[in-house]
């Protein structure tokens, strides 16, 4: 057990995918409080605000009375909240993960002491995975097997898990000791509270079996919540956790603590669960598309042309491979494929726009049109068919299209088909024409 | 380096690091669990660890959940009335409710930032009225040293809220008069209302309760909040 256990920390980085989510979580909550809290900046944090900075702790008083100075200027307070936003778009896009940790922890920090009173159990958890997170790889690292980095960044796994495991334990012993908690009417008392409540909840909980079930099963939940997420119903209580903190944040306001709770739930998914969870889903939502009849078809029915030497539209080409479900499309770049002659495009033309052929009619779209060509194929882009139709209508469509064209970046440089941007949609190309074949 | 020196070195870092883990934890649960005797002994150790740098409170409703509402109440004065005495007999009339309002536009809209606008006043009520509720709950129980560090506490927390309260009321009156100078003093009330007992849940709530929190001189620095004005309906 000590050698498994042993090689579970060692050998290779774990939790990858739950790390990105927990990233996103935290980035979307700390995004979330930026916007939401930006008009009051100057009455909570600002220089005459109603913070204090009573709270010395963490930086200890000699440090906090230097950091202090940024408060002192609205500009020092709008800093604090842009480093918060820059660190939260860091975190949910995935870049300079690392950076951003820390100085989402940082920025956090500094709000936190500046006015604690303004938060609740959400920014507390926050702070505390944030440090641990610190030691995560970042996300878009290629560590060594069984180094020194994967060894830590699984010890930052651990402790994370643990910290959760410390939260729920903690919250479900010090519920066991309520008298309201025991008697089975703790949700009913929370429900009369207008800070935790919404009117239409009270009369759901003054029935008896309502707040004695939710109440003993809120008990149930975070007291076994140890045991569970190492048993076989790990998933089912990780659910059952979303679910709740859902309810949280819908019936009791928390939004911020329940985004990041169940970030933390999601976090405790292994990359193999994710995988399987992923194929599980994919074989649902295909099931589902082919009985209405959007199932995968039998051959691509748009044959689009892209520049393999524009950044831009290797990412579109990308993006639109990922939204193409039922395998209708196929991309090519003109750069790379010339045969596009055989349907009457010069490669003059296709350096000004992107062109769609049609391949049961032979038709062919060029710049905006290809856009609409596309919507109406890719079931996955039919809300936006009304949109496009409405600037289509205002004459803006081909003229959008044109100046955003002629804007594109292009860098006729071979290692920009090969670092793998380019070289998927030939791939995908060539193992399509093989499908067909 | 030496690849024998690397290896060794290594093994001390990873069982560093994993020795920090379970010390770490350790002291997490000691300073996170209901207050026991091993806590009391062990207080210096964890407040200048996790206390200090990973400081955490998962009550979260427990152990028995708030049952009230706890609003703060402001009464903007102007000179003449601070002249007439109004000071020592306050007025009836022209109170205005800072928190019930933001919780009733923060039920209709959950993504904004109404809960946190108004945390700042009912946290530091609370602070006001409670102190640390562990000790108090561990003082009910009867344990002497809760019930000192719990007065020394309320002590320092009554010391520390009022500035808050005051700036938080001042901002108020600010709020309602747009071009200032109007009001030179506002007054504080705590309007705490409780909730119903289970076995009267279909009776009407008992009236609240006001506790008067005193006068004090507006701050004329403080940041309006500008909400305020547009949640009284002014």
């Amino acid at each position: 057990m000590i050698k498994n256990a042993w090689s579970w920390l060692a050998d290779d980085p774990r939790h990858r995918v739950g790390v990105r989510v927990l990233q996103v979580a935290i980035g979307a909550m700390l995004m979330f409080r930026v916007l939401t809290e930006l008009p009051f900046a100057a009455y909570l944090w600002g220089p005459h605000g109603i913070g204090l900075s009573g709270n010395p702790s963490y930086f200890g008083p000699w440090l906090a009375g230097k950091l202090d100075v940024i408060f002192h200027s609205m500009a020092g307070t709008y800093a604090v909240l842009g480093a918060v936003a820059l660190a939260a778009v860091g975190l949910v896009s995935g870049r300079h993960t690392r950076a951003a940790t820390v100085l989402a922890l940082f920025a956090t920090l500094m709000l936190e002491r500046r006015l604690p009173e303004v938060l609740d159990g959400g920014d507390n958890i926050t702070r505390l995975t944030l440090t641990y997170m610190l030691f995560l790889l970042p996300a878009d690292a290629k560590p060594v097997r069984r180094s020194l980095g994967v060894w830590v960044h699984n010890i930052a796994v651990v402790a994370i898990m643990a910290q959760l495991v410390v939260l729920y334990a903690t919250s479900g012993i010090m519920k066991a000791a309520g008298e309201r908690w025991h008697h089975g009417t703790a949700l009913y008392v929370v429900s009369q509270v207008e800070w935790f409540s919404v009117p239409w909840v009270r009369s759901i909980f003054k029935n008896p079996f309502m707040t004695t079930i939710a109440t003993y099963s809120t008990l149930l939940f975070q007291l076994w919540f140890p045991m569970a997420i190492f048993s076989r119903f790990k998933l089912v209580w990780l659910a059952a956790g979303i679910f709740f903190h859902l309810n949280i944040a819908i019936v009791m306001g928390l939004v911020t603590f329940s985004t990041v709770m169940i970030g933390l739930e999601l976090f405790l998914i292994t990359d193999e669960e994710f995988a399987s969870l992923q194929a599980a889903g994919r074989r649902i939502v295909a099931g589902a598309l082919e009985r209405l009849g959007l199932g995968r078809v039998a051959e691509p029915q748009i044959l689009l042309y892209i520049d393999g030497h524009c950044a831009h539209c290797r990412r579109a080409g990308e993006a639109l491979r990922r939204l193409d479900r039922g395998g209708q499309l196929t991309i090519r770049s003109f750069r790379h494929h010339a045969d596009y002659a055989r349907f009457g495009i010069s490669a003059d033309a296709l350096e000004r726009r992107m062109h769609a052929v049609i391949l049961a009619t032979g038709e062919v779209a060029r710049g905006f049109g290809a856009v609409q060509a596309l919507a109406r194929t890719m079931p996955l882009l039919w809300p936006a068919r009304p949109l496009l139709w409405l600037i289509d209508r205002a004459g803006l469509g081909e003229r959008a299209y044109d100046w955003l064209a002629a804007r594109r970046t292009i860098v006729p440089d071979a290692r920009a088909c090969s670092d793998g941007a380019c070289a998927l949609p030939v791939a995908a190309d060539e193992a399509r024409e093989r499908e067909v074949a | 380096m030496k690849p024998k020196t690397k290896s060794r070195l290594g093994l001390v870092l990873r069982l560093a690091t994993l020795s920090w883990l379970l010390i770490h934890f350790t002291l997490t649960v000691g300073y996170v669990l209901p207050f026991n005797p091993a806590q009391a002994v062990a207080q210096p150790l964890l407040s200048a660890t996790i206390g200090t740098f990973f400081s955490q409170n998962w009550r979260l409703f427990a152990p028995d959940p708030v049952s009230g509402d706890m609003a703060l109440l402001a009464r903007c004065m102007t000179p003449a009335e601070m002249a007439s005495g109004a000071e020592k007999k306050l007025p009836s009339t022209g109170w205005h409710d800072l928190s019930t309002p933001l919780w009733h536009r923060f039920q209709e809209n959950r993504f904004a930032a109404y809960d946190r606008v108004a945390r700042p006043n009912t946290n530091t009520m609370r602070a006001l009225m409670f102190g640390v509720p562990e000790l108090m709950q561990a003082c009910k129980k009867g344990s002497k040293e809760a019930c000192t560090a719990y007065d020394e506490n309320l002590k320092q927390v009554r010391t520390a809220t009022m500035p808050r309260l005051t700036k938080i009321g001042s901002a108020f009156c600010k709020d309602l008069d747009a071009d200032g100078g109007r009001f030179s003093h506002v007054a504080l009330r705590l309007r705490e209302t409780d909730g119903l007992p289970w076995s009267q849940r279909y009776e009407a709530r008992p009236a609240p309760r006001d506790l008067e929190l005193g006068v004090a001189a507006i701050d004329p620095d403080v940041a309006r909040m500008g909400m305020f004005q547009q949640e009284q309906g002014q």
